[in-house]
Protein backbone atom coordinates (compact mmCIF):
# COMPACT_ATOMS: atom_id res chain seq x y z
CA UNK A 1 0.00 0.00 0.00
CA UNK A 2 1.18 3.30 -1.24
CA UNK A 3 0.45 6.36 1.50
CA UNK A 4 0.30 9.92 -0.36
CA UNK A 5 1.52 12.49 1.98
CA UNK A 6 -0.32 15.53 2.64
CA UNK A 7 -0.31 17.92 -0.43
CA UNK A 8 1.85 21.06 0.26
CA UNK A 9 -1.40 23.88 1.35
CA UNK A 10 -1.26 27.79 0.36
CA UNK A 11 1.31 29.10 2.46
CA UNK A 12 3.22 26.01 2.31
CA UNK A 13 6.83 25.21 0.63
CA UNK A 14 6.46 22.51 -1.89
CA UNK A 15 9.18 20.67 -1.85
CA UNK A 16 11.59 19.76 -4.38
CA UNK A 17 11.72 17.14 -6.65
CA UNK A 18 13.61 16.32 -9.86
CA UNK A 19 12.31 15.44 -13.48
CA UNK A 20 13.92 14.92 -16.86
CA UNK A 21 13.60 17.54 -19.20
CA UNK A 22 12.61 16.30 -23.09
CA UNK A 23 16.05 15.94 -23.49
CA UNK A 24 16.92 14.00 -20.42
CA UNK A 25 18.89 16.79 -18.68
CA UNK A 26 17.55 16.83 -14.83
CA UNK A 27 15.43 19.47 -13.91
CA UNK A 28 14.98 20.42 -10.15
CA UNK A 29 12.04 22.55 -8.52
CA UNK A 30 14.59 24.21 -6.59
CA UNK A 31 16.12 25.53 -9.99
CA UNK A 32 13.93 28.17 -9.88
CA UNK A 33 14.51 29.14 -6.33
CA UNK A 34 14.33 33.17 -6.69
CA UNK A 35 11.78 33.63 -9.37
CA UNK A 36 8.17 32.94 -9.87
CA UNK A 37 6.64 29.96 -11.37
CA UNK A 38 3.98 29.28 -12.66
CA UNK A 39 4.07 24.94 -13.12
CA UNK A 40 1.31 23.23 -15.22
CA UNK A 41 1.12 19.78 -15.24
CA UNK A 42 -1.13 18.02 -18.27
CA UNK A 43 -1.29 15.08 -19.92
CA UNK A 44 -0.99 14.14 -24.10
CA UNK A 45 -3.26 11.12 -23.44
CA UNK B 1 0.41 24.94 -25.09
CA UNK B 2 0.28 27.86 -27.71
CA UNK B 3 -1.17 29.78 -24.93
CA UNK B 4 1.69 29.32 -22.46
CA UNK B 5 4.37 30.11 -24.83
CA UNK B 6 2.35 33.21 -26.00
CA UNK B 7 2.51 34.34 -22.40
CA UNK B 8 6.14 33.46 -21.73
CA UNK B 9 6.87 35.06 -24.64
CA UNK B 10 4.69 38.60 -23.42
CA UNK B 11 5.02 38.54 -19.90
CA UNK B 12 7.80 36.45 -18.07
CA UNK B 13 10.86 38.11 -16.59
CA UNK B 14 14.36 37.80 -15.49
CA UNK B 15 11.93 37.44 -12.52
CA UNK B 16 9.56 35.09 -13.62
CA UNK B 17 9.25 31.57 -15.39
CA UNK B 18 6.91 28.51 -16.61
CA UNK B 19 7.77 24.98 -16.16
CA UNK B 20 5.64 22.28 -17.88
CA UNK B 21 4.95 18.97 -16.22
CA UNK B 22 3.64 16.31 -18.87
CA UNK B 23 2.39 13.28 -17.00
CA UNK B 24 3.49 10.15 -19.45
CA UNK B 25 3.94 6.73 -18.01
CA UNK B 26 5.60 6.51 -21.72
CA UNK B 27 8.24 8.89 -21.05
CA UNK B 28 8.75 11.74 -23.37
CA UNK B 29 8.22 10.55 -27.06
CA UNK B 30 4.31 11.27 -26.23
CA UNK B 31 4.26 14.88 -25.37
CA UNK B 32 7.76 15.64 -27.35
CA UNK B 33 5.28 16.81 -30.54
CA UNK B 34 2.83 19.17 -28.38
CA UNK B 35 5.95 20.95 -26.83
CA UNK B 36 7.45 21.25 -30.29
CA UNK B 37 4.44 22.59 -32.08
CA UNK B 38 3.93 25.02 -30.08
CA UNK B 39 7.69 26.21 -30.08
CA UNK B 40 7.99 27.00 -26.26
CA UNK B 41 10.76 28.24 -25.22
CA UNK B 42 10.45 27.34 -21.84
CA UNK B 43 11.40 23.89 -20.10
CA UNK B 44 8.61 20.85 -20.41
CA UNK B 45 9.81 17.68 -17.47
CA UNK B 46 8.11 14.32 -18.01
CA UNK B 47 6.63 12.53 -14.84
CA UNK B 48 7.04 8.70 -15.98
CA UNK B 49 6.54 7.50 -12.55
CA UNK B 50 4.69 9.52 -9.36
CA UNK B 51 6.28 12.69 -8.53
CA UNK B 52 3.88 14.94 -9.14
CA UNK B 53 1.23 12.48 -7.60
CA UNK B 54 3.49 12.64 -4.17
CA UNK B 55 4.57 16.56 -4.40
CA UNK B 56 1.10 17.82 -5.15
CA UNK B 57 -1.12 15.35 -3.77
CA UNK B 58 -3.03 15.01 -6.56
CA UNK B 59 -4.23 12.08 -9.00
CA UNK B 60 -5.24 13.33 -12.17
CA UNK B 61 -4.64 16.50 -14.86
CA UNK B 62 -4.76 19.01 -15.75
CA UNK B 63 -3.64 20.99 -12.79
CA UNK B 64 -1.76 24.50 -11.96
CA UNK B 65 0.52 25.54 -9.23
CA UNK B 66 1.81 29.19 -8.46
CA UNK B 67 5.13 29.11 -6.50
CA UNK B 68 6.90 32.40 -5.31
CA UNK B 69 10.32 33.40 -5.31
CA UNK B 70 10.87 31.15 -1.89
CA UNK B 71 9.14 28.06 -3.13
CA UNK B 72 5.89 28.87 -1.42
CA UNK B 73 2.72 27.13 -2.92
CA UNK B 74 0.35 30.69 -3.60
CA UNK B 75 -2.54 29.38 -5.58
CA UNK B 76 -3.11 25.76 -6.69
CA UNK B 77 -6.11 24.71 -9.15
CA UNK B 78 -6.18 20.56 -8.79
CA UNK B 79 -8.30 19.51 -12.27
CA UNK B 80 -9.78 21.57 -14.78
CA UNK B 81 -6.97 23.35 -14.75
CA UNK B 82 -7.54 25.31 -18.38
CA UNK B 83 -4.84 28.73 -18.91
CA UNK B 84 -7.31 29.36 -21.79
CA UNK B 85 -9.80 30.41 -19.33
CA UNK B 86 -9.68 34.64 -19.08
CA UNK B 87 -9.84 34.59 -14.91
CA UNK B 88 -7.27 31.73 -14.65
CA UNK B 89 -5.30 33.76 -17.57
CA UNK B 90 -5.55 36.68 -15.26
CA UNK B 91 -4.97 35.25 -12.32
CA UNK B 92 -1.63 33.76 -13.87
CA UNK B 93 -0.35 36.55 -15.48
CA UNK B 94 -0.97 39.10 -12.55
CA UNK B 95 1.36 36.31 -10.26
CA UNK B 96 4.12 36.16 -12.79
CA UNK B 97 4.34 40.27 -13.89
CA UNK B 98 3.83 41.48 -10.56
CA UNK B 99 3.70 37.93 -7.19
CA UNK B 100 0.34 39.05 -6.89
CA UNK B 101 -2.35 36.35 -6.32
CA UNK B 102 -6.10 37.75 -6.84
CA UNK B 103 -8.54 35.68 -6.09
CA UNK B 104 -12.06 36.66 -7.46
CA UNK B 105 -15.43 35.20 -7.79
CA UNK B 106 -15.00 33.44 -10.77
CA UNK B 107 -11.16 31.99 -9.94
CA UNK B 108 -11.27 28.41 -10.15
CA UNK B 109 -9.91 27.04 -6.83
CA UNK B 110 -11.42 23.42 -7.05
CA UNK B 111 -8.68 20.50 -5.37
CA UNK B 112 -6.78 24.08 -3.70
CA UNK B 113 -7.53 22.57 -0.31
CA UNK B 114 -7.62 18.88 -1.32
CA UNK B 115 -6.62 17.43 2.46
CA UNK B 116 -9.88 16.21 3.35
CA UNK B 117 -10.52 14.11 0.57
CA UNK B 118 -7.21 13.00 1.19
CA UNK B 119 -8.18 11.94 4.83
CA UNK B 120 -10.90 10.05 3.51
CA UNK B 121 -8.92 8.13 0.64
CA UNK B 122 -6.37 7.20 3.34
CA UNK B 123 -8.86 5.88 6.01
CA UNK B 124 -10.54 3.87 3.60
CA UNK B 125 -7.26 2.57 2.09
CA UNK B 126 -6.16 1.00 6.16
CA UNK B 127 -9.95 -0.42 6.59
CA UNK B 128 -9.37 -2.02 2.78
CA UNK B 129 -5.99 -3.59 3.99
CA UNK B 130 -7.94 -4.68 7.22
CA UNK B 131 -10.24 -6.33 5.13
CA UNK B 132 -13.07 -4.66 6.04
CA UNK B 133 -14.44 -3.85 1.80
CA UNK B 134 -17.53 -2.40 3.80
CA UNK B 135 -16.08 0.13 6.00
CA UNK B 136 -13.97 1.03 3.46
CA UNK B 137 -16.32 1.68 0.94
CA UNK B 138 -18.58 3.73 3.15
CA UNK B 139 -15.53 6.04 3.43
CA UNK B 140 -14.73 6.36 0.44
CA UNK B 141 -18.66 7.42 -0.25
CA UNK B 142 -18.28 9.41 1.69
CA UNK B 143 -15.43 10.68 0.58
CA UNK B 144 -16.43 11.21 -3.29
CA UNK B 145 -19.40 13.64 -1.75
CA UNK B 146 -16.07 15.98 -0.75
CA UNK B 147 -13.99 15.19 -3.90
CA UNK B 148 -16.20 14.00 -7.06
CA UNK B 149 -12.76 14.13 -9.08
CA UNK B 150 -11.07 11.73 -6.83
CA UNK B 151 -10.41 8.73 -9.68
CA UNK B 152 -8.18 6.46 -7.31
CA UNK B 153 -11.23 6.82 -4.75
CA UNK B 154 -13.54 6.48 -7.23
CA UNK B 155 -12.29 3.29 -8.85
CA UNK B 156 -11.49 1.68 -5.45
CA UNK B 157 -15.22 2.23 -4.50
CA UNK B 158 -16.21 0.84 -8.21
CA UNK B 159 -14.05 -2.29 -7.67
CA UNK B 160 -15.28 -3.23 -4.12
CA UNK B 161 -18.97 -2.47 -5.15
CA UNK B 162 -18.70 -4.13 -8.99
CA UNK B 163 -15.99 -6.70 -8.55
CA UNK B 164 -17.11 -8.13 -11.64
CA UNK B 165 -15.99 -5.16 -13.83
CA UNK B 166 -12.57 -5.62 -12.32
CA UNK B 167 -11.27 -8.95 -11.25
CA UNK B 168 -12.75 -11.08 -14.39
CA UNK B 169 -10.20 -10.73 -17.18
CA UNK B 170 -10.14 -7.54 -18.27
CA UNK B 171 -10.69 -4.05 -16.23
CA UNK B 172 -14.20 -3.38 -18.05
CA UNK B 173 -13.43 0.58 -19.15
CA UNK B 174 -16.69 0.80 -21.62
CA UNK B 175 -18.93 0.01 -18.21
CA UNK B 176 -16.25 2.65 -16.57
CA UNK B 177 -17.29 5.36 -18.87
CA UNK B 178 -20.90 4.36 -18.92
CA UNK B 179 -21.07 5.06 -15.36
CA UNK B 180 -19.32 8.81 -15.60
CA UNK B 181 -21.65 9.41 -18.43
CA UNK B 182 -24.23 8.34 -16.01
CA UNK B 183 -22.65 10.49 -12.77
CA UNK B 184 -22.00 7.38 -10.86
Amino acid sequence: MTSIGAAPAIGDLVPDFTLPSLDGVNVNLSDYRGKRLAVFMWASW
Amino acid sequence: MPVWQQMYSDITTSGSDILSIAVDLQGPDLPRPFHEKADAEFTTVVDAGTVVTRTFGVRAVPNGALIDENGILRYAQYGGFDIRKPATKRLVTNFLVNGQVNLTDDTPVKGAVDVASLDHFERGLALFGSGDLEGAAAIWREGMKVEPDHWNMRKQLWAIEHPDRFYNGDVDYDWQKVQVEEGR
